[in-house]
């Protein structure tokens, strides 16, 4: 049995995590979590919650970190001092700083680090890197990605810059970023954003952008636009959308992976009922495979600081109202 | 005449059609459709554009004294010069957009409609599209509480009909020539624009621009366009949300008629594509221009709109040119 953990239940995807590894008969799972508001919320999947010394005690093999953004640096470094591969939430961190750290922290202690980034195994996003790949689209030279959602009601930290480091444009932009880092092998030059906090309103504190409208130029030329906005009301039937067209000379395609779905109305209204394939199990399928030696660790450490570099030019240019270049 | 519009009423028994082109045969069939005689000029003739019994003008000053109305179909560069020679003939005139090449001829076609009391009709017929036209009334109702976030895109294959759509100092590019129906939508939903960042991809024979708004509201809306590979399905989507709604519509998915015979090549594209109202937002602009002219009301884009679209289309080419985030400068008005 292979000593999986869970540092925190802090993030909304945590629960789905704990769920999934639960299941897995070769793992054996304990989640850390001091809050007990928190651990309260999963006592109906009958996992072993513990404090967070415990936790670190219990000598995890692996561990998949998700805690608020700014705690990434502290629970990657503690993994990596009992020497636990780690699968860690996006984006990586909230500093260059940290991310830093954290990878030189892993690359010292051996332990391999892969990024939370579900979408990439899905057959649409497979597809893709093929078509780019084998010369179907000719050269890409324009990307439309959207990554919109619901407000994240139920984890107020994600629009708490303290613990966050920022709102929207934080949350959302990385999918479609990493999704473009690994189809087209380009990297980001420059970028623009323009946000606004109209959407949501009273919800995030003033300063935080709920709406994000996001330009990337990249060196092979193409140009990528990104809508991450909070713009999913409250009342609709699903939790937002990904999709990503991609533009090239000889053809074009588009991909949207969570449109497979069964649509209707029921006694509680609108409905649309998720049948596509379960992304957050493939991806923890290949996060325990890498454990086991059996695959690398990705999306992988760089993938996870190149994909902050846009959201941290992201949010300079937001400030200064000008395009700003990456990784300066 | 007072007590009606600035510009008075009108009778239309003849348009003059500039142009001959394949927008100008779309604009002859709707006038033709509404009553109204059909006269045309056009420097490369105008065979292809009059039937039998219509009158062909040798000069654009013959269209110009022959005819009670002016509707300009011709070259984007040609523009300013045509929609001057009708004001100053005393004609009402209808212009396809762009209005003009730039935004100071723009600007001063705007200004001799007004001085001279002539109705001055940009044609953005994008406004008559169903889809967008509905999503407009929800927004100006509150239905989506404050609009704030506009996304839109537009996508074909590259232009290889008109060779001077090719030369950016004729056409304006893709961003005056094709993106300029959602920019103007963009600034009619989601009000005046205040900042204005775009950036564009271009190889041979393929092009593309994205485009970002900022408006004086909050307000932030993006424009997608694409002139792509020869056969590329021309389609248009947008999605716009609000403070307590989202609204979207994709022409791909909004077809109420499917026929597929099975062959997937090229030539056959047409069978499977869904069977669309194609002329109907053409023929209701056009009827409103009428209508307005006839009856000295307004139609849904003021000519000062359409200068505005210039403005933001200029903004934007100015933007991909300096690699800045330009603000928008109205100048005195």
């Amino acid at each position: 049995m292979t000593r999986i953990g869970i540092v925190s239940l802090a993030h909304v995807h945590a629960r789905a995590y704990a769920e999934r590894l639960a299941m897995h008969p070769g793992v054996e799972l304990r989640v850390a979590e001091d809050d007990p508001a928190l651990a309260a919320e999963i006592a109906d999947l009958a996992v072993d919650v513990v404090s967070t010394e415990e936790f670190w005690n219990w000598a995890p093999e692996a561990v998949v970190i998700a805690s608020e953004t700014v705690r990434h640096r502290e629970h990657v470094e503690r993994a990596a001092s009992v020497g636990a591969h780690v699968l860690c939430e996006k984006p990586i961190a909230t500093t260059r700083a940290d991310a830093r750290a954290l990878i030189a922290a892993c690359e010292s202690a051996g332990v391999g680090l892969m990024l939370a980034f579900p979408v990439g195994f899905s057959r649409e996003a497979a597809r893709l890197r093929e078509a780019v790949s084998n010369g179907e689209l000719g050269e890409p030279i324009s990307a439309l990605g959207t990554n919109t959602g619901k407000f994240p009601a139920a984890r107020d930290w994600f629009a708490d810059p303290e613990r966050s480091g920022g709102g929207a444009l934080v949350d959302h932009i990385v999918h479609v970023a990493e999704l473009l880092d690994t189809a087209l092998g380009a990297r980001a030059v420059s970028v623009s954003a323009t946000t606004t906090e109209l959407l949501q309103p009273g919800r995030a504190a003033p300063g935080v952008e709920t709406g994000a409208l996001v330009t990337v130029r990249y060196d092979s030329g193409l140009v990528a636009s990104i809508d991450g906005s909070w713009s999913e009301p409250d009342a609709s039937p699903r939790w937002g959308g990904l999709t990503l067209e991609v533009v090239g000379t000889a053809a074009s395609v588009h991909m949207d992976p969570f449109a497979h779905s069964v649509d209707g109305v029921l006694v509680d209204g609108v409905t649309r009922l998720d049948i596509g394939t379960d992304l957050d199990a493939l991806m923890l399928d290949a996060f325990l495979a890498a454990v086991r030696g059996e695959r690398p660790f990705a999306p992988d450490a760089a993938t996870g600081l190149r994909t902050l570099e846009i959201v941290l030019a992201a949010q300079e240019s937001a400030r200064t109202g000008q395009p700003a270049q990456v990784g300066r | 005449m007072t007590g009606r519009s600035l510009t008075g009423v009108r009778s239309v028994a003849t348009v003059g059609v500039v142009g001959a082109g394949s927008m100008a045969r779309v604009h002859a069939e709707v006038w033709r459709s509404l009553g109204v005689r059909v006269a045309a000029f056009s420097r490369s003739g105008t065979a292809a554009l009059l039937q039998p019994g219509e009158t062909d003008a040798e000069t654009l000053d013959e269209l110009v004294a022959s005819t009670d109305l002016i509707d300009v179909c011709s070259p984007t560069a040609s523009h300013a010069d045509v929609v001057r020679a009708a004001i100053e003939g005393g004609l009402p005139v209808v212009c396809e957009k762009p209005l003009a090449l730039t935004s100071s001829d723009a600007d001063s076609l705007v200004f001799l409609a007004r001085d001279r009391g002539v109705p001055l009709l940009p044609a953005h017929v994008l406004r008559y599209f169903p889809a967008y036209d509905a999503a407009k009334r929800a927004l100006d109702a509150g239905r989506l509480g404050q609009p704030a976030v506009g996304r839109f895109v537009r996508m074909g294959e590259y232009p290889t009909w008109a060779s001077w759509l090719d030369d950016d100092a004729q056409s304006g590019g893709i961003i005056l020539d094709q993106m300029i129906h959602d920019l103007d939508m963009a600034a009619w939903m989601f009000g005046p624009v205040s900042t204005v960042h775009a950036v564009e991809r271009r190889v041979v024979n393929a092009r593309s621009a994205h485009v970002v708004l900022r408006h004086e509201s909050g307000a932030v809306s993006q424009a997608t366009g694409v002139w792509g590979t020869q056969g590329l399905a021309f389609a248009t989507r947008f999605r716009v949300a609000g403070s307590t709604g989202v609204l979207e519509h994709d022409s791909r998915r909004a077809g109420s008629f499917l026929r597929d015979d099975g062959r997937a090549d090229a030539a056959d594209v047409e069978s499977t594509r869904p069977v669309g109202d194609g002329s109907a937002p053409y023929a209701d602009q056009l009827a409103d221009a009428l209508a307005a002219v006839q009856q000295g009301g307004v139609t849904r884009t003021s000519a000062e709109e359409g200068a505005e679209a210039v403005r933001i289309a200029r903004a934007a080419i100015d933007s991909v040119a300096t690699g800045t985030t330009i603000e928008l400068d109205r100048g005195p008005r």
